[in-house]
């Protein structure tokens, strides 16, 4: 397990070395050319989904497994 | 006249009738024959418009043959066939049967070149799919039943708007680019958009697919909701709404994934959320949101399928269904967690998968048009696609603390289904040119940059990451989630008081002025009725029933006398006749050696006269 977390890691690294080198040429803003700006954007992204589904989960969306059962 | 083209629904229609007659061998082979023949019937197709039929004087077009109907085809036969390859071991013939109505209708749709035969094929999917949720037995019923009711509903908005349509247009029936004008269109894209399971219309999905069969839910999981965008994407490109309504879907199908606790009713809210995303490729409206939103459909139906099979083999080995219930299965079931994991990694759009090829043609899209909010939303998305399908699933499913509990080995055809399913997902992502070389429209996007490959691996790998810091907090829970189908299933108490209190009272009313205005006149009537009836009527009947009686003594006297004489004169000869024949039988070995020696000795001498 550690192994694969090592790895893991690596990539990780490896992934956003290599973004300072490439040539954005199809920037579809401006924002998207900082070098490590997808890595940044998913952290984010994925905190938002889950707060999100936390909140609205623990507020409305979870109910009770006999909630249909009269 | 020679045959031109042999539509693919006929294949399987004349399938789902041939199999109540066939015994073993010949029912499974007709299974997965009947879809390779449609596929067949698809690759040697010239584009062009057959089977065109007068009805009323109007031009009914059973096969209207073109790039972006050809693209439809093909997938709704290749997912048919690997979904029948799954259902091998089905010994439910009605279930099959089901199958290749709901599969050869979802075809008929496709071809239909008018918006009647349109309709017609869009019911017959309605009426047999739900079989598919009946036929898991009866806690499924009541689930089947909200299914069924919501897509009358969709039927009718659909059947009204046509009309309308088809009025406003003069009489013009082509099924092809409708124009928002008037409430005809309005009423045929809300019905479309019903069997999309648009945002608030969606709620029978995730209802009735998780009720469904095993094998059953692999089907609804391609057919359905592809028809649909199907329709959007001939009928309705470019209508800006559908760009909100498919966001909203989007969203809206990944949080409640990533809430829900239902294995297969995850992969349910995954279909809402993807299918959101080619709803908003429709509604860009360019080329290549056009192109996207095909390519998506295509990769989408036999990724979900996958992940359908998968979430399905799940339950039939260890019979259960949440995630709060399973676990640990990796060690019992390596392969399946391989083949699962090809078609998450497929839908999350990791490189070198099916959905990296389709669904970033639709975000690239957004942003050619200059739509940063749609191109960042849809990126989102995707972050949450591979939270919900390849990293919450598969771990509390396949790893976790917890056991499965004991495990029944899945029939190979079901790996042997996934295993074809799996191999399709790898090679669209490694060869898109095969996908793309049948869109609608040229091509000229390249989905393998370098900067493309290493923007998705970065927002997929801090998804993990975040994952697996904050897997503590996301242990499922023991709970069901509330949706909006909760306005017709919990609304039973309200609906029950106004049944009972106002509406008997103006039930007591009604009945009362019933009674003096119908009844007692009715009453009349039918007693002036009945006495015609005694006098007239039954004097007839009596009449012609003496008539019959006295024929048949007639006859009977013939009978006994003639034709009775005649069969036993002839009986008693051949009673006779065989007696004497009898003695001829023996059994005895030596005696018939002896009459044929005598029988060659007789042919002899009859040669040998005849030779002097």
């Amino acid at each position: 397990m550690t192994k694969l977390k090592i790895g893991f890691c690596v990539a990780l690294v490896l992934l956003l070395i290599v973004d300072f080198f490439i040539h954005k040429g199809h920037a579809a803003f401006e924002a998207e050319s900082i070098p490590g700006f997808y890595a940044i954007f998913g952290l984010l992204a994925t905190l938002l989904i889950i707060g999100v589904s936390k909140i609205l989960g623990y507020l409305f969306i979870m109910k009770k497994e006999d909630f249909y059962d009269d | 006249m020679m045959i031109e083209w042999i539509h693919p629904t006929t294949f399987f229609f004349i399938a789902a009738f041939l199999l109540p007659f066939l015994k073993e061998p010949a029912r499974r082979f007709v299974q997965w024959v009947a879809p390779l023949l449609a596929f067949l019937s698809l690759m040697t197709v010239t584009e062009g418009t057959f089977g065109t039929v007068s009805i009323m004087g109007m031009p009914v077009v059973f096969g209207r043959v073109d790039r972006l109907s050809l693209l439809f085809g093909y997938v709704f036969t290749i997912s048919t066939f690997i979904g029948m390859i799954y259902a091998l071991h089905v010994r439910q013939t009605g279930e099959i049967m089901t199958m290749f109505f709901y599969a050869g209708a979802a075809l008929g749709a496709v071809f239909s070149g008018d918006l009647l035969t349109l309709f017609l094929f869009w019911e017959i999917m309605a009426f047999s799919s739900v079989f598919l949720v009946f036929y898991a037995g009866p806690q499924a019923k009541a689930a089947g039943m909200r299914y069924l009711m919501i897509h009358i509903l969709g039927g009718i908005c659909l059947f009204v708007g046509t009309t309308l349509y088809v009025a406003q247009e003069n009489h013009v029936i082509a099924f092809s680019a409708i124009p928002m004008t008037g409430l005809g269109p309005a009423l045929i894209l809300t019905g479309v958009l019903i069997n999309a399971a648009a945002v608030p219309l969606h709620a029978w999905l995730s209802d009735a697919y998780p009720s469904a069969t095993i094998t059953g839910a692999v089907f609804m999981s391609a057919f359905t909701t592809k028809t649909s965008v199907y329709i959007l994407i001939r009928s309705f490109a470019g209508v800006e709404v559908l760009i909100i309504i498919g966001i909203v879907m989007a969203l809206y199908g990944a949080i409640y994934a990533m809430i829900e606790n239902d294995i297969r009713r995850i992969l349910a809210y995954g279909i809402i959320s993807q299918v959101g995303y080619m709803v908003a490729g429709v509604g860009i409206g360019s080329d290549l949101a056009l192109n996207g939103a095909s390519a998506h459909a295509f990769s989408h139906i036999l990724y979900k399928g996958l992940l359908m099979m998968a979430m399905g083999c799940v339950i039939f080995m260890t019979g259960r269904r949440k995630l709060t219930e399973l676990g640990g299965l990796y060690k019992s079931a390596p392969t399946l967690f391989v083949l699962y994991l090809i078609g998450a990694l497929s839908i999350a759009g990791v490189p070198f998968f099916s959905g990296f090829v389709s669904k970033s043609m639709i975000i690239s899209a957004a942003g050619e048009s200059h739509r940063t909010d749609i191109y960042l939303l849809l990126t989102l998305v995707s972050s949450g696609t591979f939270l919900y399908t390849g990293l919450r699933l598969p771990y509390y499913v396949f790893f976790g603390e917890k056991t499965s509990g004991p495990i029944i080995d899945p029939p190979a055809n079901m790996i042997y289904a996934m295993v074809l399913s799996a191999i399709a997902c790898t090679v669209i992502g490694l060869f898109p040119g095969l996908l793309y070389q049948a869109l609608p429209f040229p091509v000229a996007y390249r989905p393998y940059t370098v900067e493309h490959i290493v923007s998705a691996l970065q927002l997929l790998f801090l998804t993990a990451a975040v994952f697996f810091l904050l897997k503590k907090y996301l242990e499922p829970k023991k709970s069901i989630s509330l949706d909006l189908d909760c306005l017709y299933r919990k609304s039973a108490p309200l609906f029950s008081y106004i049944v009972h209190k106002p509406l008997a009272q103006y039930e007591g009313w009604v009945t009362q002025a019933y009674q003096s205005v119908l009844i007692a006149p009715a009453k009349k009537i039918s007693q002036w009725a009945w006495s015609l009836d005694t006098l007239v009527v039954d004097g007839l009947v009596n009449a012609t029933g003496f008539l019959t009686l006295l024929e048949s003594r007639v006859s009977a006297v013939f009978d006994v006398h003639v034709v009775d004489g005649a069969v036993n004169g002839v009986s008693t000869v051949l009673d006779h006749s065989s007696k004497k024949l009898r003695q001829f039988q023996t059994g005895l070995i030596q005696n018939y050696v002896l009459a044929m020696v005598g029988g060659v000795a007789v042919l002899a001498t009859f040669f040998v006269i005849q030779f002097l």
